[in-house]
């Protein structure tokens, strides 16, 4: 029998088994939409590719186009590193809880491992005494109002041997002012500091909604940034271009690709704009995407991710150097997947995802709590999750081959399907303007994002409502009446009024005089087009704290203002 | 009824998760409210202020920051002192279900956590105003 015969009888089986069954629509296309066939075969991708064409679409691990992973032997000698974000209180507790998690073998390439994230006062640029911070000052992370808040959080870490990873989008400039500033102060040159910060402003203003500044500004401060790290600090990874917060409000993974995407291109054409060589900068982005609950959609995202980056700062750019080809990027499983119900689930759920960006080829990785639909982590869940990631790194050998399935009929046809799909969201990006840079600000005009987002959202929502998404213990198989049974974290208010004491006594303590002329610095330098870096830090070595110069920088550059929800739907 | 029923929707202070707040808000708008979605970034008093102005019946706010028990306290308290005590409160977000009772005694009529249907928060505020329509 030839493989067209093969093949009929096979689709005749099929289809009589879908006349008498059909199957749920949720088991006939992937979470974000991409249809999906019973089984796949060697005529749907490329298995059988000439050697050329596997090169150019696949290749191997650890080369251009990356589809197979950053290394050679994928996490066989380079582990993710384990970065389970940390914040809650002021400095002293978040300190704390890290010292806590890097007891419990939170490890990478360093001896340090933190990755801490702030509270919404200290994200959005107000100091905690701000009559917008009442009620939320160490809520859901560490408040930070100055840079002695930044020296209590690093003190019982060397710099040197520390990576630190500052989860902060629009206020990343004056994050890293803060950091490198604290780590001067310790004798530590900047050239020996090692970090990320998410430091996306584009994303911000659809996704994680923490802007500070309208866009053109913040790419202006962006272009300063990577230009200050390239020649002072060229071991900070100066961006990790977010997809994460645009997926939690609802878009699509192919979304996700292309939307993040457009914005890393986007900062890629401000740099170079400005002269700088792509092929250094480059190898210091890296991005923060998320995986859910699809398995193998999300493992072909990975993988597709790392060939259409590749692909287009080869192609836009004239990009060449592997290491600035290669995306690498950080992963967190999908605080949306988890459940208020049954909490405990949720450590099934995030351990199925974490496993999903190791096979996916993940350099890093948060997962998430079980209590992450109720509240900040307690010490119990955070190890739990923290243990998921060491359960998966040294028991199940999934590390010990690279791209483990690639190959795969099924995901490598994903693959493609994937790419696809976000080449067609990249493509009307670019549609908008006269390059990418353009695109992605007139897109953001028009609201293209935030309608996106919203209307999948709201299209998930109804999915979830009808149970045609299925969601275990919620929709179906759920336990009407379970209580809630885990202990949960909770706050305590004197954290706050903590935190207000420690901002009293730093201002009470510092040089006013010193404070506005640093001050006025930075004021007079938004009127040049010099670099704003050495400012910040000048102004936080003064004393300023972080609500004192976002003002400055607002006055001068002005504030954004969100397409109105309710008009776009 | 006339003229629809007003709801002011939105997150209080600077918590942006607003995923939940909008899809309630475009549900209870297709249910036949006319609802004032006011976003994040306003205290428990501008919020109240915004309140009275809009002529709402009910202020529902979504909210994933753990500050709930403060922000509906004072929110209360500030329509109160505007002579607003007949406005309903409702509430949404990550709130662990053992906070709804002390969120019913600082005056939240109905507290919706994740995972509830919409249909259910739309005919619990409907519930909720139901004399309102019937005057």
């Amino acid at each position: 029998m030839g493989y067209e015969e093969a093949e009929r009888t096979w689709r005749a089986q099929a289809e009589e088994l879908e006349r008498l069954r059909p199957a749920q629509p949720w088991l006939r296309e992937t979470e974000g939409g991409l249809p999906v066939k019973p089984v796949y075969g060697p005529h749907d991708h490329g298995a059988s590719r000439s050697d050329d064409e596997f090169l150019e679409r696949l290749g191997f691990p650890g080369a251009p186009p990356f589809t197979r992973g950053g290394y050679p032997t994928g996490h066989r000698h380079v582990l993710w590193q384990t970065q389970q974000i940390v914040g809650y209180g002021t400095a002293e507790e978040t300190r704390e809880r890290l010292q806590y998690i890097l007891r419990q073998g939170q490890s990478g390439h360093r001896a340090a491992v933190l990755n801490v994230v702030f509270d919404q006062p200290t994200l959005n640029g107000l100091d905690s005494d701000h009559r917008l911070a009442r009620g939320a000052v160490g809520k859901g992370g560490v408040a930070i109002d100055s840079l002695g808040d930044m020296a209590t959080l690093i003190e019982p870490f060397d710099p040197r041997e520390t990576f630190i990873s500052l989860v902060v989008t629009g206020m990343g400039p004056i994050m890293f002012a803060l950091y490198a500033q604290a780590c001067v102060d310790r004798g530590v040159p900047l050239d020996r500091i090692s970090g990320v910060m998410l430091n996306d402003p584009l994303t911000a203003y659809y996704g994680a909604r923490t802007y500070i500044l309208p866009p053109r500004p913040s790419l202006r401060l962006f272009g300063d940034f990577v230009g200050f790290c390239t020649e002072r600090a060229p071991k900070w990874n100066t961006v990790g271009v977010s997809g994460y917060h645009a997926r939690e409000a609802g878009a699509t993974a192919a979304m996700e690709l292309g939307f993040t995407i457009a914005c890393g291109l986007a900062y890629v054409q401000e740099c170079v704009d400005r002269g700088l060589d792509p092929n250094v900068f480059a190898a210091r982005f890296s991005f923060f995407l998320e995986v859910g609950n699809d398995f193998f959609e999300e493992i072909a995202k990975l993988r597709a991710f790392r060939r259409v980056w590749a692909g287009e700062l080869a192609r836009r750019f004239g990009v060449t150097d592997p290491r600035a080809l290669l995306m690498r990027c950080h992963v967190q499983t999908a605080g949306s997947s988890c459940t208020a119900q049954e909490p405990e689930n949720n450590i099934v759920r995030t351990a199925i995802q974490a496993l999903a960006a190791v096979l996916g080829g993940t350099n890093s990785l948060h997962t998430n709590a079980m209590d992450e639909a109720l509240s900040i982590p307690s010490e119990t869940s955070a190890r739990i999750a923290l243990r998921t990631q060491q359960i998966i790194a040294c028991e199940t050998g999934a590390t010990r081959v690279a791209d483990p399935l690639g190959g795969s009929y099924y995901v490598e046809a994903q693959t493609d399907a994937i790419e696809q799909e976000g080449r067609r969201y990249l493509a009307e990006i670019d549609g908008f303007g006269a390059d990418i840079r353009d695109g992605v600000l007139a897109a953001l005009d028009a609201g293209y994002f935030h309608e996106l987002i919203r209307e999948q959202a709201w299209q998930t929502q109804l999915l979830l409502e009808s149970g045609e998404r299925p969601v275990v213990g919620v929709n179906c198989f759920a336990n009407d009446g379970a209580e809630v049974n885990i202990d949960l974290f909770r706050g305590d208010p004197a954290f706050e009024r903590k935190q207000l004491e420690r901002l009293r006594a730093w201002r009470a303590g510092r040089d006013g005089a010193a404070v506005e002329a640093a001050l006025a610095g930075v004021r007079a330098a938004t009127e040049t087009s010099g670099n704003m870096i050495p400012l910040l830090m000048d102004a936080v070595k003064a004393g300023t704290t972080v609500g004192e110069l976002v003002p400055v920088l607002r006055e001068a550059w002005g504030t954004y203002d969100e397409p109105h929800p309710l008009a776009l739907s | 009824m006339s003229t629809p029923v007003r709801i002011l929707v939105g997150k209080a202070g600077l918590d942006k998760h607003d995923r939940g707040a909008i899809i309630v808000s475009r549900a209870l708008r297709d249910a036949g409210f006319e609802v004032v979605y006011i976003g994040s970034g306003h205290t428990p008093e501008e919020l109240a202020r915004v309140a009275v102005e809009e002529d709402v019946a009910a202020v529902g706010l979504s909210l994933l920051s753990g500050a709930h028990l403060e922000i509906f306290r004072q929110l209360r308290a500030a329509l109160d002192g505007l002579g607003a005590d007949d406005i309903a409160l409702f509430a949404g977000g990550t709130i662990p279900a053992e906070d709804v009772p002390s969120l019913e005694e600082v005056g939240v009529l109905r507290t919706y956590t994740p995972g509830t249907p919409l249909q259910t928060i739309v005919a619990g505020v409907r519930a909720l105003l139901a004399p309102r329509d019937d005057g």
